[in-house]
């Protein structure tokens, strides 16, 4: 099975080690230090998978992580992993490998006719063919995403471990290449803290590519020389991802690939390095040439040949041919020809390539000089090649039969860091590529990354990067004798792929151009060219000098399109991290939420607190539950955990004049031991959020706010006195989870209340509305303030977070002789939308104090924030949304969710919309559904019959518009 | 990523601070301001390229809010006081 390898060599294999993995459930073997390309290819197929958009097969085609043909699905379950780059993957014993888009097999894909189809599938097909009409676009949708797809996603969980780290160093090399490596060293000498990170397992890139050398002892002694210095770290399977501003880089690593999966190290991590130096040295990427059919499987670039052959002993072809442009294919053809490989012949562009082929066709190879390969042969894999020669009459010369076909279309520095961080990319007619032009950014490109191609000069380049030396000027050019890789003629006629994952042909560029598209921007987008998870790599610069000759334009004219990070794909595993499930965020719980879990309580989110929603114990679903926890509230008395509600500690000698500017009502009047409802407004006049303020002495107050406003609100008080009126003497300290704090409401609020504190006088007359006493209970100090929420008689009693289960236990055991009732949020929300107060669903930042119906609130005898604002005439036009009451006119009619309030019913016509509902409950006391909503000119309608109406649910419901407050308007039983 | 010094807490990364937009807007005094004064004040800001004087909260450290020169196209980050400071 494994007919391609050679009898000898290898840089990075181990033949005395064997194992194998499963390529769609057939057994691969493999040797150890293979990737899963390079064992696919020792066994003989380079058929790997299918194309995007044609479904044509498709071979291995590139060196790295800019293969675009061979994406496989690795795994099952959880550990599936879809569109890995089987030239990336390590082969590891009994790794599930499968190819994807192809239905039913590889061999055998049934939607291969669409190839048969080409013609009438050009650029832009789905959107010409699919907008209308617009209703049935869900319905192609997936028809198209069943013909196009990529893999699978995993349905399960993955079950291993990804790991996050941050790090900052003094210089960041990109690439373990000649370049990298020599970077590396002589920051490291120079004492810096260096990280060198490489995306592959061995360092050496390049050098691992070519036989025995001084090279290679050189890289020997790099590495060791690197290992010895505690102050460099070397990163392998490491790929520079992102490069972001102010020297921001992340990093994928994968430390386990050689390690069995999934024992208890992390199979990725992510890193996010500050780097005050960035040295670029991710090498230079192989052309492709446009020849019919250059798809193919066996069709190669000759830089990924040399790779199989050099690092993992394997044959890219028994019986090649070689094309290019450079003297590199006589070398290549030599090497292979060594192996054991029978080269059918070398076709160079170049009409007189010099000693190089002399020598080839003296060795007895054959050699065509000024000639191309026009066509590929073969469908499943290449079976000849058409070698056409050039001139004023080109003309075919022989149908050689072969079974690879490797290019030779010369190297383009890889620009994607270089372009992430901001650098200009220039185009060198003489490299016909574009090179990184000076760096915006710390940060340097250094060898093939920057044109430099040759070893011993990468090898300078990356050493004077390292040491931070002055950049140098333009490398040194190759030799151009030949035509470019875009300006080969289409001999034959035949599709000319140009971006082999997404099947842009040279056809498709040239219609998008004849069809307006002039923008490199325009034509990715229409065409898909570069669209793939190769990123246009290889297609980038073919693609865009094809554009460039169909619209007249220069190349440099042309441009290039964004470079986004990351650079290679990253898996969402790698960047969530740790970061997901019930990990994903700090959960905060309260004092009593042990309690609330054993009772069994159903939790819901607030903020990052979690709170009690409603008790099952109370009724079987969420409906039943509220209301008869709210009823219990009407009837007896009823208890519910507000730890959660913001508190902020004010002191200082001008605290009072602080809370004056930061409340549209007056505060500084309060007595201590007195409180008041507060109002904080917005600087453009909106309500931002409200709360009772206690004044416990001359100089200290304590203000509560809303739980979800806790954190805005205090960094809202910071700014009012750090930046605002600095000359203010007065501190802010965010208390919230100092305090447990408990809501007792209900007409038997007080019985309860006495119960646990005997000694206390509790009386009306001691202990009336908006009163604070402060106390001892159950061991700690406690504050007992009469205030309600509810429109209960009600009180809220604050006692220190560490004795907050006790008093929750205690009231519990004390209430239980009075029916003490323990509530949730939801009857907590049904209690007060029934007494008309308002949350943020209404003071939902776009509504002001007259919205509210709290303009009286607004004190215009001095200076707060907002205040100004509410003469702006915007905020006094009489139509804006106002709050009002609305209450079912039927018992048993729903309010829908989300519904928008309308004069008239639902029809098949839409209807001006008057407002919408902001919050709805059942009443048990008026024994039916109410809702609170915001109306335009509402308080005028009161009185009106209007409509809920939900188009999206289709339901609506006959309501009347009322007083927003539904029980107790003139609050006797909270003053009782 | 921006590295802020915090001149409490030291170089900290930009996820532990809160933006608090330009430093230089003062507030009208309200004895005297025109509502389009106000408006000025509320609405409008300039979007600079180039050298800007901003509000960051430290918000994950010590709660200062920060004056900080950042350039714009840069993101090179000068000098940085306390609010408090700035302001006198």
């Amino acid at each position: 099975m494994t007919r391609n390898r050679t009898a000898e060599g290898g840089w990075l294999i181990d033949r005395a080690s064997t194992g194998s993995f499963t390529f769609d459930g057939r057994r691969v073997p493999f040797l150890a230090g293979d990737t899963v390309a390079s064992a696919l290819l020792a066994a003989g197929d380079p058929l790997v998978g299918r194309s995007f958009k044609l479904h044509r097969p498709r071979g291995l085609f590139a060196p790295g992580a800019q293969e675009p043909n061979a994406l496989v699905v690795l795994n099952d379950g959880g550990r599936l992993t879809p569109n890995a780059r089987a030239t990336t993957i390590p082969a590891t014993p009994g790794l599930q490998v499968r190819s994807q888009n192809r239905w039913p097999s590889l061999r055998h894909d049934a939607f291969g006719l669409l190839d048969l189809a080409r013609a009438v599938l050009p650029a832009g097909f789905y959107y010409k063919t699919f907008m209308w009409p617009a209703s049935q676009w869900l319905r192609y949708e997936r028809l198209i995403r069943k013909l196009a797809g990529l893999g699978p996603p995993p349905r399960m969980a993955d079950p291993d471990i990804y790991a996050r780290r941050h790090g900052h160093t003094d210089v960041l090399v990109a690439g373990g290449g000649p370049a990298g490596l020599a970077a590396a060293l002589a920051a490291g000498r120079a004492g810096m803290d260096v990280v060198l990170a490489h995306s592959g397992p061995a360092f050496g890139g390049g050098l691992h590519d070519r036989g025995d050398g001084p090279h290679r002892a050189w890289l020997a002694e790099t590495l060791q020389a690197l290992a010895a210095l505690p102050n460099v770290r070397l990163l392998a399977n490491t790929t520079v991802a992102g490069y972001y501003d102010n020297q921001t880089l992340t990093l994928a690593e994968r430390p386990c690939d050689a390690a069995p999966v999934g024992d208890g190290k992390p199979v990725e991590r992510f890193w996010q390095i500050h780097a005050e130096r960035v040295v670029i040295a991710t090498g230079a990427h192989e052309r492709p040439l446009l020849f019919a059919d250059n798809d193919r499987p066996g069709v190669m670039l000759a830089s990924a040949a040399r790779r199989y052959l050099w690092r993992y002993g394997v044959l890219a072809g028994r019986t090649p041919v070689i094309f290019g442009s450079d003297d590199t294919i006589y070398e290549l053809a030599a090497d292979l020809t060594a192996a054991g490989a029978t080269v059918r012949a070398i076709v160079d562009l170049r009409p007189d390539p010099g000693a190089a082929a002399r020598r080839a066709e003296a060795a007895g190879l054959p050699t065509f000089a000024g000639a191309m390969v026009a066509r590929a042969h073969g469908k499943r894999r290449v079976t000849a090649a058409e070698i056409w020669r050039l001139g004023p009459r080109p003309h075919l010369v022989e149908t050689m039969q072969a079974d690879a076909i490797l290019t030779a279309g010369g190297f383009g520095p890889t620009l994607q860091l270089h372009a992430q961080a901001r650098g200009a990319l220039l185009w060198d007619p003489d490299f016909r590529a574009f090179l990184p032009g000076p760096p915006v950014a710390d940060n340097r490109s250094a060898g093939g990354a920057r044109g430099v191609f040759d070893l011993q000069a990468a090898i300078r380049d990356g050493d004077e990067a390292g040491a931070n030396a002055p950049l140098p000027l333009r490398p040194p050019p190759p030799a151009a004798d030949a035509p470019a890789p875009w300006d080969l003629p289409n001999l034959t006629g035949g599709p000319r792929f140009v971006d082999l994952q997404n099947d842009v042909a040279d056809k498709d560029i040239a219609l998008a151009a004849r069809e307006g598209y002039h923008s490199i921007e325009h034509v990715k987008r229409y065409t898909t060219l570069g669209m793939g998870t190769d990123q246009g790599k290889l297609a980038g610069p073919i693609g865009l000098a094809l554009l460039a000759a169909a619209t007249g334009k220069d190349i440099a004219a042309t441009g290039v399109t964004t470079f986004r990070p990351p650079a290679t794909p990253v898996t969402f595993g790698a960047v969530a991290g740790g970061d997901f499930g019930e990990v994903g965020h700090a959960i905060r719980r309260t004092a009593a939420d042990a309690w609330h879990e054993q009772a069994g309580a159903t939790f819901i989110d607030a903020g990052l607190w979690r709170r009690p929603q409603f008790y099952p114990a109370n009724g079987k679903t969420v409906g039943e539950a509220y209301r008869a926890e709210a009823l219990a509230v009407r009837a007896g008395v009823g208890m519910v955990d507000v730890s959660t509600l913001g508190k902020i500690d004010v002191s200082g000698p001008d605290a009072a004049t602080l809370l004056d500017r930061l409340y549209c009502n007056t505060l500084s009047t309060l007595k201590p031991g007195r409180g008041r409802y507060g109002l904080m407004l917005r600087e453009d006049g909106r309500v931002f959020d409200d709360g009772v303020v206690f004044r416990l002495a001359a100089d200290r107050f304590h203000v509560t706010c809303t739980t979800g406003g806790a954190s805005a609100v205090y960094q809202h008080m910071e700014h009012a006195l750090q930046v605002i009126w600095p000359e203010l003497d007065a501190y802010a300290t965010p208390v919230s989870e100092e305090w447990f704090a408990v809501a007792l409401a209900g007409p038997k609020a007080r019985t309860l209340l006495k119960a646990i504190a005997p000694d206390l006088d509790v009386s009306n007359a001691a202990l009336p509305m908006m009163r604070l006493v402060e106390t001892r209970l159950f061991g700690g100090r406690a504050r007992i303030m009469r205030m309600s929420y509810s429109g209960e008689l009600s009180y809220e009693i604050n006692i220190g977070a560490n004795r907050g289960a006790a008093l929750w236990q205690g009231l519990v055991a004390a209430g239980r002789p009075h029916g003490l009732v323990v509530y949730g949020t939801e009857a907590m929300g049904a209690l007060r939308i029934e007494k008309g107060h308002v949350t943020h669903a209404e003071a939902d930042g776009r509504t002001t104090p007259a919205d509210l119906g709290l303009a009286g609130m607004v004190s215009a005898r001095k200076d707060a924030i907002g205040v100004p604002a509410q003469a702006f005439p915007a905020l006094q036009e009489a139509d804006r949304k106002q709050l009002v009451g609305l209450i079912a006119e039927a018992a048993d009619a729903r309010i829908p969710v989300g519904a928008q309030v309308t004069a008239e019913d639902l029809g098949d016509q839409p209807r001006p919309s008057l407002g919408h509902v902001t919050s709805y409950a059942y009443s048990a006391e008026r024994g039916r559904m109410i809702a609170l909503a915001l109306v335009r000119a509402g308080r005028g309608r009161i009185g009106e019959a209007a409509f809920v109406v939900s188009p999206v649910m289709g339901e609506s419901a006959a309501v009347r518009i009322v007083d927003p407050v539904f029980i107790d308007p003139e609050g006797e039983r909270l003053r009782g | 990523m921006l590295l802020i010094p915090c001149p409490h807490c030291g170089v900290r990364p930009e996820t532990e601070f809160v933006y608090g937009g330009d430093a230089t807007v003062r507030r009208p005094d309200p004895k005297t301001a025109s509502l389009d004064a106000w408006a000025a004040y509320i609405y409008e800001r300039d979007n600079p390229k180039g050298p800007h004087t901003e509000l960051w909260l430290h918000a994950s450290g010590c709660h200062s809010w920060l004056v900080v020169e950042r350039d714009t196209v840069t993101h090179a980050i000068g000098q940085v006081r306390q609010a408090r400071d700035a302001a006198s």
